[in-house]
């Protein structure tokens, strides 16, 4: 596992899961992080298959993200393994156990709704006591445990003092901390969250991402993430897994996502990129005037070039120089982000470091670009 | 009154962009004088012109008393009956698609529509010693025709709507994330019933109870043909209030009356402050 060193870890979480040194600890053997394995799962909604075939692995303790445009299944393929829902063919294997049609309770899930799903007649600390609260006698820890216990996870998501107040009274953000410390109190075997982040504002987002991360590496708990920013799955995840209509398109690392997309929906999707449609003979793609190396395709064909690889050639004489007329240029934090449209009508956008930025004329005029690079894949 | 700077000589009144307050405010509340209370004073100065003493007799004597007693009794009781068998029905509405679904929607708001002598007749009748559910049960040794147990069947079934259509738009607007995020938590049904959705649904349950018991309270129409309206037995105040007048003792009439008043609307007031208590507790 890739955790970043040197974060902090908070006193307890970790491996053995004491949570207040000092203190009783809680009846809770230690665990070893759970794998998740996803078998050729179908699901539909009525007559729209919402999840078409899919497998997938999770390994121990890793932070995967399912990504996907709206409607693409990821959510489903979540709830699935929550057991929330129920898939139609498939199964649902932990650490090689079968729980397809196990109840949510009985999984060991701790799953974090897009809209929080806090009890509202709570306090705070009553929400994330809760699925502590409702274990059998037997089972359940002492009053002075619960309360420890809430008391460190209040801390870890960083909200210490706050456990007397009403969900009400709470920021979005805070409210979505409390979801995830109500969730890691049950101590899950795979933490779940569903859109996170979506009903945030971009700063605190951003700051949760991170805390999330932080979070992350202090438990060790196998985690899913379901998002449909691009940016966040990079970022957050140690693997993504691209889903589109139902189907994962690809699985893999962040910068394999990026890098090496294995279809023209993952080369769209992940990162930005200009669309040109066009055809490859002999190991070239060519669409107008644009020109890209395409080894191993043929026929009809779809490239996509990433803003950060066009390159402005010195002028019309340098070998595949494309004419084109810068429309707009935008400083944009490091970089300058531009647009120009070529000969033919199409609007490419394109990527500056500032100083490259300089050599620039002003919109309306001609310049020459270069396309060397490109994710060029056959269409039909 | 009002001076001229402006909102500052007049603290009650907030800039707002909401349109029309002043104008919306006065047709409330001549409305509401005109119609509800006016009248409502008029039965009270009618009451108070009698001297203590009198009002004393013809407002709390013994028949007066237990009328009271049986009216606000029976009242609650099927105010009880309403607030359990409301919620399942609401829940049965908004949870499940069934075939009739509509039909038993209509079904719920009959009770409002029918006419309250219509259904006493028909409830007299059906629980009537000779009736389809009456005689059976009279070999059963269970007599409800001419007894509180009738009166508490009338008032049943005119009170229903009230918890129906005050608890369905809550349990339809209670999300169903918050009960999967209990079930995920490892709460049973039961649990995730009573420490989940019955918290959120209190406030709605309590306002369509103190509605359906109000109803309930003032009800004539349906009660007195099931009741048999014996005096120290079966009789209810509004009925008491119908024979005075119909003796022309408007006072008599008017005294009862303004008990019945009180009483109500002590009681409403305790249960809508017990629900703003709840509310604040809750949402705060």
């Amino acid at each position: 596992m890739a955790y970043e060193p040197g974060e902090p870890t908070p006193a307890g979480l970790s491996e053995g899961r004491n949570l207040s040194p000092g203190r009783p600890s809680l009846p809770s053997v230690p665990r070893a992080p759970l794998a998740i394995r996803v078998e050729g799962v179908r699901k539909s909604f009525g007559r729209y298959p919402a999840l078409d075939d899919v497998s997938l692995d999770v390994r121990p303790g890793e932070l995967l993200a399912l990504l996907g445009p709206s409607g693409s299944g990821k959510t489903t393929l979540l709830r699935l393994i929550a057991g929330l829902d129920f898939p139609e063919a498939g199964d649902i294997l932990f650490d090689g156990a079968d729980v397809t049609f196990a109840a949510a309770a009985q999984r060991g899930v701790g799953f974090v709704f897009q809209q929080y799903a806090l009890f509202r007649h709570m306090t705070v600390a009553q929400n994330i006591s809760f699925g502590l609260d409702v274990r059998k006698r037997g089972s359940r820890p002492s009053a002075a445990d619960r309360k420890a216990r809430v008391e460190a996870l209040l801390k870890l998501v960083e909200l210490e003092g706050l456990g007397h107040r009403r969900p009400a009274q709470l920021s979005g953000g805070q409210r979505q901390r409390v979801a995830l410390a109500r969730a890691l109190a049950v101590e899950p075997r795979v933490l779940l969250l569903d859109e996170p982040f979506g009903a945030l504002d971009a700063t605190v987002r951003k700051s949760l991402r991170r805390e999330l991360r932080r979070i992350h590496a202090a438990t060790g708990v196998t985690t899913l993430f379901v998002t449909h920013d691009q940016d966040e799955a990079l970022e957050l995840a140690d693997r993504v897994a691209v889903l589109n209509r139902g189907r994962i398109e690809q699985v893999g690392t962040p910068s394999e996502v990026y890098a090496a997309p294995a279809s023209a929906f993952v080369a769209g999707f992940v990162g930005e990129a200009n669309r040109f449609e066009g055809t490859v003979a002999d190991g070239l793609f060519r669409s107008g005037a644009v020109r890209l190396p395409a080894p191993g395709v043929e026929g009809p064909a779809v490239a996509f070039v990433r803003p950060h690889t066009v390159r402005l050639a010195a002028g019309p004489g340098q070998p595949d120089a494309v004419a084109a007329t810068l429309s707009r240029q935008v400083a944009n934090g490091p970089v300058t982000r531009c647009e120009a449209r070529l000969a033919d009508g199409r609007d490419v956008e394109f990527v500056l470091d500032h100083a490259a930025a300089e050599a620039l004329p002003p919109p309306g005029n001609a310049l020459w670009l270069t396309f060397a690079v490109g994710h060029v894949f056959a269409v039909g | 009154m009002a001076t001229a700077t402006a909102d500052r000589g007049r603290p009650w009144r907030r800039r707002s962009a909401v349109p029309g307050l002043g104008l919306t405010l006065g047709v409330t509340v001549s409305i509401l004088s005109l119609v509800v209370l006016i009248p409502l004073a008029a039965v009270a100065a009618r009451a108070l012109s009698l001297s203590p003493e009198t009002f004393g007799r013809v407002a709390f004597s013994p028949r007066a008393v237990h009328a009271y007693a049986l009216s606000l009794g029976t009242a609650l009781i099927a105010a009880g009956i309403n607030a359990v068998m409301g919620v399942l029905t609401a829940w049965v509405l908004v949870r499940y698609r069934f075939p009739g679904r509509r039909l038993l929607d209509a079904l719920v708001d009959l009770p409002f529509a029918l006419p309250t002598a219509v259904a006493g007749i028909s409830l007299a009748t059906l629980y009537g010693p000779n009736g389809w559910l009456g005689a059976p049960l009279a070999r059963a040794g269970i007599t409800l025709a001419n007894t509180t147990g009738g009166i508490v069947i009338a008032l049943t079934f005119i009170g229903l709507p009230f918890v129906v259509r005050t608890v369905e738009p809550v349990l339809r607007d209670l999300a169903a994330d918050v009960e999967e995020a209990s079930a995920s938590l490892g709460a049973t049904r039961l649990q995730t019933l009573v420490r989940v959705v019955a918290p959120a649904l209190a406030p709605a349950w309590i306002t369509g109870f103190a509605l359906a018991f109000a109803r309930g309270v003032g009800e004539y129409g349906s009660v007195i043909f099931i009741a048999g309206n014996m005096p120290y037995r079966s009789e209810i105040a509004p009925l008491l209030i119908t024979i005075e007048l119909e003796q022309f003792d408007y006072a008599a009439a008017s005294a009862i009356a303004l008990v019945m008043l009180g009483l109500s609307l002590g009681l409403l007031l305790v249960v809508n402050a017990g629900q703003a208590w709840m509310k604040r507790s809750t949402q705060a």
